[in-house]
């Protein structure tokens, strides 16, 4: 019976981490491409999570296919973010664009709070919630669907990164800054697109985790916590560890929520988040972080 | 103008007394309004809370978690005076104590197991905030679980003679006055280590943390005594919050506001000045209690969060450096100080 | 004075120092040479404390100080320069060096004792015109002999001086040279100099070694050294001009 139980809480840890790894990819190509750690970035996936919320509320949209709006919406935030504010202090220490993206997120959460209220959200699809078994193991179909969605979503952005002239620029930016100026890339071109590009993720993961949590504006620091953690785990920039970053978080939080009481289900998150930060501050899985 | 100073100069001095000698007054200036001076005296708490996080900074090190502090300070000292009878001046101590410890506990894991820095350090304390939160929520029997604690004793007596009662905290002007004490206390302490070897010590490693190490600063040391007096001075704030409001719950104590609150205020009026952090406080303290909430019953930390992205981008240095120049070009008859920067021209950009 | 011996340090597979001998005798100017990446800044950073060896001791004046930290290894008597420099860039270069003064030794003077002996010691490098000047703000030349000027303040036994020509014209690069001399004649600092401009260090070292990929290749006077076969080999296809 235990068995049975892990070996689900194992199946469904992977899949949730394929979403905490869609929702870090935007945080880590941010953080490679600008070195700017976006501590709004949970505020950005809770934005698209409402959008989707709304879509489905509203209109009757199914969060899968409310998912491009969702990315378009809070990327076009996110464009925003970057031309009138994080662009203005580039020059300045970097603890200061830190302070403005965490004074952007107190605003966005706000945001949140003024037109959805405090109240907990989630799309309910009943499709989704349907559990399909394998053998032993039970999984919903919605968590299938979220976890294939966000491997291809991974995948597509690393096609991109890898195979078009913006991905190589983007990566040589990532690399040194200074050398790709001089090959000629115009960095603050890069840098707006690839602050939009992870904003559109964000908000893509957003729709995609309203689907499988409620969701609510206080939401925001956490989720930042958790892509922050998946960043440290894979290091910048590695799509592989990215994967296995998120995975690896996903399986930890539902093995530790299985085997200790529910009550401490959040403590487990912000252990995980303090023991894996004191122990290996960069780059566990790929290569080192800035 | 290096930043070993001699003595205090005649016009710091000045403008100290004048500053005292106001906020003094200031009671008789606002007709004793029983609310502006609640507000006022929530001000001066939050104010010793802004001041701690100023430390820390001071030593190059910037925390999202002070609440971690704030609250338990108010829990450690609600739940003495409550359930273990000892009065609220001690309880009050002894909650410094637990957050000097805490701080200290903290420091050791982040800045020798973890060498934590910048945004990893950051981010761990929001970390720890949650913790401290979700732990009191959770120990129901010691702490009351997640409704909270009511009736906390008030730190200042009720007095009862010939069956009259002097009811001291009822009054707002003499807690007013207490609290204007412990705030000119905890600025004086927080002057005095900075302009100490102690200071010097953060100012190097607030720098260049490897240039410090090579010159001798025990960075790791000096790191500890920062967050050990930050997290003295926060918990004890948040003790007095707690037995000034009376009530406290865990969402409260561990609130996210005692975390945006000192980073606006200390950012606001500058982190370079001594004073920055509480002027900056009272200004942000008041126009949130009597604009922001006024503005908007839910969520008025959407202008907080406006605030500080304004103050990082148009003025990272603070609003008291203008009101500094221009008080120092005032007192020397209109003649702007000699300014010592950019005498010689700048040095090249290395590109290595 | 300062002796290691079989010093080797292993970033992941890849050696940064493979068993490294080096003796450092009191009162000469020592050149550590090699080619980019041979391991002169990470033998430095070992000597610091920066980073623990994976084998290997360290023993200055015959103690061993390999698990030190890096502030009690300024404290014992050994001062370091970095090659990108890092002043306190927001401090006068008056009170960069008093920070040394205060810190960097086993007894410090009060404030105002070590303001005047920074004062002196800022004269020793001529710098004294400029003390209220931040440090940002000083040029580069500037900026490296203040880095001179605040690990001279720690009262080293031993200076290690990491590229501290580099980057310098003409006039500046024979005003540094002079200087590294008059701190061994007049001061009595033992140093040990990592430099790439050939020119330099040729002309102040008393004895040179050469690491090459975390080996040393070579030790001897410098005219040795220009002889040597696994020297020149080492170079070659590098720009240096001996």
């Amino acid at each position: 019976m235990l068995w049975e139980s892990l070996l689900s809480s194992i199946v469904y840890g992977i899949l949730v981490g394929g979403v905490y790894a869609l929702i870090s990819m935007g945080l880590a190509l941010i953080w490679g491409v600008m070195d700017v750690i976006n501590l709004s970035h949970g505020e950005l996936v809770l934005l698209g999570g409402y959008v989707a919320y709304w879509l489905f509320v509203l209109e009757d949209l199914n969060p899968l296919l409310s998912l491009p709006l969702a990315a378009l919406v809070v990327g076009s935030i996110g464009l925003i973010m970057e031309k009138f504010f994080v662009s203005k202090i580039k020059e300045a220490p970097a603890l200061n664009t830190f302070l403005l993206t965490y004074g952007i997120g107190i605003f966005i959460a706000n945001a949140i709070l003024q037109i959805w209220t405090a109240d907990y959200r989630r799309v309910n699809v009943s499709f989704f919630l349907e559990t399909v078994s394998l053998g032993p193991i039970r999984v919903s179909r919605g968590d299938v669907l979220t976890f294939s969605l966000s491997f291809g979503l991974i995948m597509f952005t690393h096609i991109i990164l890898t195979k078009t002239y913006l991905g190589k620029a983007i990566r040589a930016l990532t690399e040194d800054r200074i050398a790709a100026q001089l090959m000629g890339i115009n960095d603050k071109q890069v840098d707006i697109i690839a602050f939009v590009m992870g904003s559109m993720l964000a908000g893509a993961a957003g729709s995609l985790f309203v689907s499988l949590y409620y969701v609510y504006p206080a939401l925001g620091g956490w989720i930042t916590a958790k892509a922050f953690i998946i960043v440290v785990l894979s290091g910048v920039g590695s799509m592989s560890g990215t994967i296995l970053g998120g995975v690896m978080l996903g399986v930890a939080e539902s093995i530790a929520t299985t085997l200790i009481s529910a009550s401490y289900r959040e403590l487990i998150g912000f252990v995980i988040f303090i023991i894996t930060l004191l122990i290996k501050p960069s780059g566990l899985l790929g290569r080192s972080s800035h | 103008m290096g930043i070993f100073k001699g003595k205090i100069s005649s016009f710091e001095l000045k403008t100290f007394i004048l500053v005292v000698a106001l906020a003094y007054m200031l009671p008789f200036m606002v007709g004793f309004s029983a609310y502006i001076l609640h507000v006022l005296n929530l001000a001066l708490i939050i104010s010793v809370l802004s001041l701690s996080w100023s430390i820390l900074v001071s030593c190059g090190q910037i925390s999202f978690g002070h609440a971690a502090f704030f609250g338990s300070g108010a829990y450690v000292s609600a739940l003495l005076a409550i359930d273990y009878g000892v009065p609220p001046p001690v309880s009050i101590l002894i909650s410094g104590v637990f957050g000097a410890l805490m701080g200290a506990g903290i420091g050791g894991l982040c800045f020798r197991l973890g060498k934590l820095t910048g945004p990893y350090f950051a981010l761990s304390m929001l970390a720890f905030a949650e913790i401290c939160r979700i732990i009191v929520i959770n120990l129901g029997p010691l702490t009351r679980g997640p409704l909270g604690i009511y009736d906390i004793p008030p730190f200042l007596p009720v007095f009862k003679f010939w069956g009259l009662t002097l009811d001291l905290y009822r009054d707002k002007v003499p807690n007013y006055y207490l609290l204007l004490a412990v705030l000119l206390f905890t600025f004086l302490v927080v002057r005095k280590v900075r302009n100490s070897r102690i200071g010097f010590a953060f100012k190097c490693i607030s720098q260049d943390e490897d240039a410090a190490e090579t010159v001798g600063v025990d960075t790791f040391r000096y790191k500890l005594i920062a967050i050990t007096v930050s997290g003295l001075f926060a918990a004890v704030s948040g003790a007095f919050y707690a037995h000034y409001t009376h009530y406290m719950e865990p969402s409260h104590a561990y609130s996210v506001s005692w975390t945006l609150l000192p980073v606006v205020s200390s950012l606001f009026g500058g982190i370079n000045l001594l004073s920055g952090p509480i002027f900056g406080c009272l200004i942000i303290w008041c126009t949130d209690e009597f604009l922001f909430t006024e503005l908007l019953t839910r969520g008025h930390e959407l202008l907080l969060g406006a605030l500080l992205v304004i103050i990082v981008i148009y003025m990272p240095d603070g609003f008291m450096i203008k009101v500094k120049e221009l008080l120092t070009s005032i007192s020397k008859g209109g003649k702007a100080e000699a300014v010592t920067e950019n005498v010689l021209p700048r040095g090249e950009e290395e590109l290595c | 004075m300062l002796e290691g011996r079989n010093i080797s340090k292993y970033f992941g597979g890849l050696a940064a120092l493979k068993n490294v001998y080096f003796k450092v005798t009191k009162g000469v100017i020592k050149g550590l040479i090699g080619p980019n990446g041979a391991g002169k800044t990470t033998l430095f950073n070992v000597i610091m404390g920066v980073y623990k060896p994976d084998s290997g001791v360290i023993k200055f004046k015959g103690e061993n100080i390999i698990g030190l930290k890096t502030n009690q290894i300024c404290k014992r008597g050994i001062g370091r320069t970095f090659q990108i420099v890092k002043p306190f860039k927001d401090l006068s270069v008056w009170d960069n060096v008093t920070m040394g003064v205060l810190f960097g030794r086993r007894n410090p003077p009060g404030v105002k004792e070590a303001r005047d002996e920074a004062l002196m010691i800022l004269d020793f490098m001529g710098l004294k015109g400029k003390r209220e000047v931040l440090a940002k703000n000083l040029t580069l030349a500037d900026k490296k002999s203040l880095e001179i000027a605040r690990a001279l303040a720690t009262k080293p036994e031993i200076l290690l001086l990491d590229e501290v020509v580099a980057g310098l014209n003409p006039t500046e690069t024979i005003n540094m040279i002079k200087r590294i001399k008059r701190i061994r004649d007049e001061l009595g600092i033992t140093i040990l100099i990592v430099e790439h401009v050939m020119r330099a260090v040729m002309e102040i070292s008393d004895e040179i070694m050469v690491l090459h990929h975390g080996e040393k290749i070579a030790e001897g006077e410098p005219c040795e050294i220009t002889r040597d076969e696994r020297v020149i080999e080492a170079y070659l296809g590098e720009k240096y001009i001996f």
